[in-house]
């Protein structure tokens, strides 16, 4: 039947074979590890082309030992009973800025393994993501992973579990994802557990709920879907039913993980559509795809809206750059939905982009990537939250970037965001997490008793404050035992001063930041002082301020350029010292001017990285 | 691409300056970066061999007169005086020097014969530059040079009885862990010798060097921007109160002895130079061997020019060079001269680094000390 003899799926599996099921869990807790036992198990990959953390395909995910994307992969698993069953699997993100990836993975499946680490027990993000699992109406399977470790502490994790998250380990299973154990009995469990799909009866309209999308250099938008009635098939005219786009089918396929083409995809599998849809931001995630004509049928329930909490300006380093920044950008939001960017511009940095993001590693995952990926320098500016600013006469106005704060004495008063904290940590650092947060402008809302060991603690603190390096802070504190997980909990109303810095008497706006007055002086001496390390001395002294309106509140100098000449140069020397001066030329020139000052880029970086 | 196709087509020989680069020392000071190789006769004498050749495929007419010949090294005078005979002969023959001609020979106290300054005298060479670095014995050996204090006094007296009149010293300040009153004293040695000119050398950390070279952390460290630039002030005093002029960033000498050769290639002349390592500057047209005496030889005696790095200077940098490295002279550069770079010399006039005297721009006193910096400013569109 298949057209290429490529086409390794059949296009229909029964649905009673089809088990479509997400891998949750805290950061780290070994879910792609379990996947690629799967991926062996199933012999969907070849002992070549095996590597460890298979699915973690992005250079940066292989880098950072994390995964940032889900990554979905088809797998046929002969199970015990004798029967081929079809496995989509998707291996999730750990980390707490990418739970919207876990989210919208769950749409597409109907069962969750929800995975503990035997030496780490649950953690923040297990809860949050057991949570959300019995939101969507998941099946769970509790997994305890990790049991070949000495220090695997599996009747106690089995409690925790039980406890904690009301989930009965009857019904799960204890694995090492390592050495395999335990694997194949889950496996089962799966084919066992966790139900098939579900699908209107014959004939009905075709419907797939767009779940996810990338953009790939061969293919252009690629389109991941989760078919739910009838059939998608090259060739057929659809429309999407949220935009009201119509395009064309020109592929369908299966993740192998790679883009496998196939026939068609039937109702519950999941798989990737390639249409005449050049432009990326044409693609709604969360949109339901159906046949052009025919009867419409409901839209699929989506996905919520979420909004961006952090925001950061970047800059092209190059401002010939900008075209490009701007392609790339809607090139990486078209696979990141969480991410959104609008034009702006910077008296230091030019012309570049306000973006947003969920957390800070989600910016740094941003910038990476725009980096690598698609080789553009840039620059960007020091993370803030959206400020709700309420003027004189009612007005309330949303501020995301502190520049545009509008002047102080139009303002009445300015709300920030919060959030609550759910912290897990041992007993024994119940004092030191107290004081990080109460540090942070929190306050502890409740205790919860976990075990004998660890408690949970319910925090309500200003989003700002966990921007940067509280997680940091949190893991050193408690020697790594302590996780986090957070939501965002409303506005409260908050003495915030602006706080700018001046290099040479001039303003620099991607500096400025919004801060709590009570921490404004400290922050104001740590990014002066930051600076000074990085700028380089000009031939005239630069004066490093830091100001709230016009009072100065911290000022260091970087002292002039006293000698700078080479002593010997001679006829040979000539182009030799003319080509030395000229590199120095071009380093000077990577560097932004603010007034008859040269910052180099790092400053941004550093001062990024100067927070308490 | 060789050396008849380097000079510009149609131009009238001008008489450029000769320079020769002799690769040869008797071993490696700490801060040195030029290139060199132990000495070794037969290979001297291949050199010596092969750098005739090279002269004679130089497209001047041959022979041509030349104002200036400078040879350095490397340490020229450890040749010996056979080979110093022959490698001056065959530059008489090739470039015989104009009247009044300045032929420079550099010099090492350490090597230096009577018998080799009697040889250099009756070819006609006429200034000599020694190494003299210090005067403080310590401070020699420190720097890996292979003489002593009273080496220098004695070379300089025989120098001055083979009847040398116009003798120039080189010093080296800002040594870490050389303080005032020791680097007074070289100064003060220096002076005492009258020589016609001086050079003072802010000790560098050049790449290639054994200096660099050295593990990070090791004792030897530049000196603080400060004291280097007391060193300079204090070189400068002691010179100028004994009548020396500063002439370039690190130049002093009396009247009339500044060093023609070196001030021509400061003024953007052009420069024909030999030998492995050596540069060439022709109107636009750049051009170095390769730091390297094997590949030179075989170049030579298989009949094809040495290896050479080429590189070709729009007008614009041309005359950023000029401007640049004019400046670090103290006559400056002509006010005409710097056409289309007023817009970057007036910041650095409101900043007091440059200044407009007498129809020229110029260097302040402490844009002397930035003179680098400077540049950085001067050059790009
Ligand atoms: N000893 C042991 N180590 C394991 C086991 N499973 C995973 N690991 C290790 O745990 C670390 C994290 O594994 P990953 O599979 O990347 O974890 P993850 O849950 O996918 O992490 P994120 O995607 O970043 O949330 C790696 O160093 C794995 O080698 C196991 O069963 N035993
Ligand atoms: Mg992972």
């Amino acid at each position: 039947m298949s057209a290429d003899g490529a086409t390794v799926f059949s296009m229909a599996t029964e649905l009673s074979r089809i088990r479509n099921y997400c891998i949750i869990a805290h950061i780290d807790h070994g879910k792609s590890t379990l996947a690629d036992r799967m991926l062996q198990m199933t012999h969907s990959v070849e002992d070549r082309d095996f590597r460890d953390q298979l699915l973690d395909s992005m250079d940066l995910e292989r880098e950072r030992g994390i995964t940032i994307k889900s990554h979905p992969v088809t797998m046929q698993y002969q199970a015990l009973d004798g029967m081929v069953y079809e496995f989509n699997l998707i291996d999730t993100p750990g980390h707490v800025d990418f739970s919207y990836e876990v989210s919208r993975s769950m749409a597409a499946c109907e069962g969750a393994v929800l995975l503990v680490d035997a030496s780490q027990g649950v953690e923040a993000q297990t809860v949050a993501n057991a949570y959300l699992a019995a939101e969507n109406n998941l099946e769970i399977i509790p997994v305890i992973n990790k049991i070949d470790l000495p220090v695997a502490k599996v009747e106690e994790v089995s409690h925790q579990i039980e406890e904690v998250l009301g989930i009965d380990m009857g019904q799960g299973a204890l694995v090492s994802a390592r050495t395999g154990a335990g694997i194949r009995e889950l496996m089962e469990r799966i084919v066992r557990q966790v139900p098939p799909p579900k699908t209107e009866p014959a004939p009905c309209p075709a419907r797939a709920l767009v779940f996810d999308s990338v953009y790939d250099a061969f293919r252009g938008v690629v389109v991941y879907v989760r078919v739910v009635d009838g059939h998608v098939r090259a060739g057929d005219r659809v429309r999407m039913l949220g935009t009201g786009t119509v395009a064309e089918i020109k592929e369908v396929g299966f993740f192998t993980p790679k883009f496998k083409p196939a026939q068609a995809l039937g109702p519950g599998q999941v798989g990737y559509i390639v249409s005449t849809i050049k432009e990326p931001r044409e693609v709604r995630i969360g949109d339901t795809i159906s046949g052009a004509s025919g009867p419409v049928p409901q839209q699929l329930p989506g996905f919520k809206n979420i909004h961006p909490m952090v925001f950061s300006g970047i800059y092209p380093v190059d401002t010939v750059d900008y075209e490009k920044l701007k392609a790339s950008l809607g090139k990486l939001s078209l696979n990141d939905s969480a991410f959104s960017f609008t034009p702006e511009s910077s008296v230091a940095l030019g012309f570049g982009f306000r973006c947003g993001f969920l957390g800070l590693l989600h910016l740094e995952i941003i910038q990476e990537r725009l980096r690598r990926e698609y080789d553009v320098d840039i620059i960007s500016t020091y993370p803030a939250v959206v400020y709700h600013v309420a003027l004189e006469g009612g007005e309330i106005v949303n501020v995301d970037n502190p520049t545009h704060l509008p002047d102080q004495s139009r303002i009445e008063f300015i709300e920030e965001p919060m959030i609550k904290a759910f912290i897990i940590c041992m007993n024994e650092n119940i004092g030191d997490i107290m004081r990080l947060v109460m540090d942070r402008r929190g306050e502890v809302e409740k205790t919860d008793t976990l075990d004998v060991r660890r408690v949970m603690l319910t925090c309500r603190m200003p989003l700002n404050e966990i921007l940067v390096d509280f997680n940091d802070y949190l893991k050193s504190v408690s020697h790594g035992y302590a996780s986090m997980d957070y939501e965002h909990s409303g506005y409260a109303q908050s003495d915030l001063v602006k706080l700018d810095i001046l290099l040479n008497g001039e303003c620099v706006d991607a500096f400025s930041c919004l801060i709590h007055r009570s921490k404004a002086e400290s922050r104001g001496r740590q990014m002066c002082a930051a600076l000074k390390e990085v700028i380089p001395a000009h031939m005239f002294a630069v004066p490093i301020q830091a100001a709230i309106g016009k009072t100065v509140i911290a000022r260091e100098t970087i002292k002039a350029l006293r000698k700078d000449v080479t002593a010997k140069c001679y006829g040979g020397d000539i182009t030799r010292k003319r080509k030395l001066l000229e590199r120095q030329k071009e380093g000077k020139k990577r560097m932004k001017q603010v007034g008859k000052v040269s910052v180099p880029q790092e400053a941004f970086i550093s001062v990024l990285k100067s927070g308490s | 691409m060789n050396s008849s196709t380097s000079l510009r087509p149609g131009a009238p020989p001008e008489p450029a300056g000769i320079y020769v680069h002799v690769p040869f020392c008797d071993g490696k000071c700490v801060y040195c970066a030029f290139y060199s190789v132990m000495l070794d006769p037969a290979l001297a004498d291949r050199w010596l061999a092969a750098l005739e050749l090279e002269m004679r495929r130089c497209a001047l007419p041959e022979p041509v007169e030349t104002g200036t010949i400078y040879v350095g090294g490397g340490t020229p005078t450890i040749l010996g005086s056979k080979r110093i005979e022959r490698l001056c002969s065959g530059l008489r023959r090739r470039f015989p020097l104009r009247r009044n001609g300045e032929w420079s020979v550099e010099a090492n106290p350490g090597t230096l014969t009577r018998e080799t300054l009697e040889t250099l005298a009756a070819a006609g060479v006429n200034r000599l530059s020694l190494g003299a670095q210090s005067f403080d014995d310590r401070v020699l050996l420190r720097l890996g040079r292979r003489h002593t204090a009273a080496d220098i006094f004695r070379a300089f007296d025989l120098a001055r009885e083979a009847g040398f009149r116009n003798i120039g010293l080189d010093l080296i300040a800002c040594v870490p862990g050389v303080g005032p009153r020791t680097w007074q004293r070289t100064l003060d040695s220096a002076v005492a010798l009258r020589p016609e000119h001086v050079s003072v050398y802010a000790l560098t950390f050049e790449e290639g060097s054994r200096l660099c070279a050295r593990s990070p952390g090791a004792r030897l460290r530049a000196k603080p921007d400060r004291e280097q630039l007391n060193d300079l002030r204090r070189a400068e005093k002691a010179l100028s109160q004994a009548g020396f002029r500063r002439y370039e960033i690190s130049n002093y000498a009396r009247p009339g002895f500044e060093c023609r050769h070196n001030t021509a290639c400061w003024r953007g002349e052009d420069y024909l130079g030999f030998g492995p390592a050596a540069a060439s500057c022709s109107g636009l047209l750049r051009w170095a061997n390769a730091p390297d005496l094997a590949s030179y030889l075989a170049a030579l005696e298989g009949g094809g020019d040495p290896p050479r790095e080429f590189d070709e200077l729009t007008p614009r940098i041309r005359a950023a060079e000029r401007l640049i490295f004019g400046l670090r002279m103290l006559e400056g550069v002509q006010l005409e001269a710097v056409g289309g770079f007023e817009r970057k010399l007036e910041p650095l006039r409101e900043q007091r680094l440059v200044e407009i005297k007498d129809g020229r721009w110029r260097m302040s006193r402490r844009g002397l000390d930035l003179a680098d910096a400077i540049a950085v400013e001067l050059l790009g569109d």
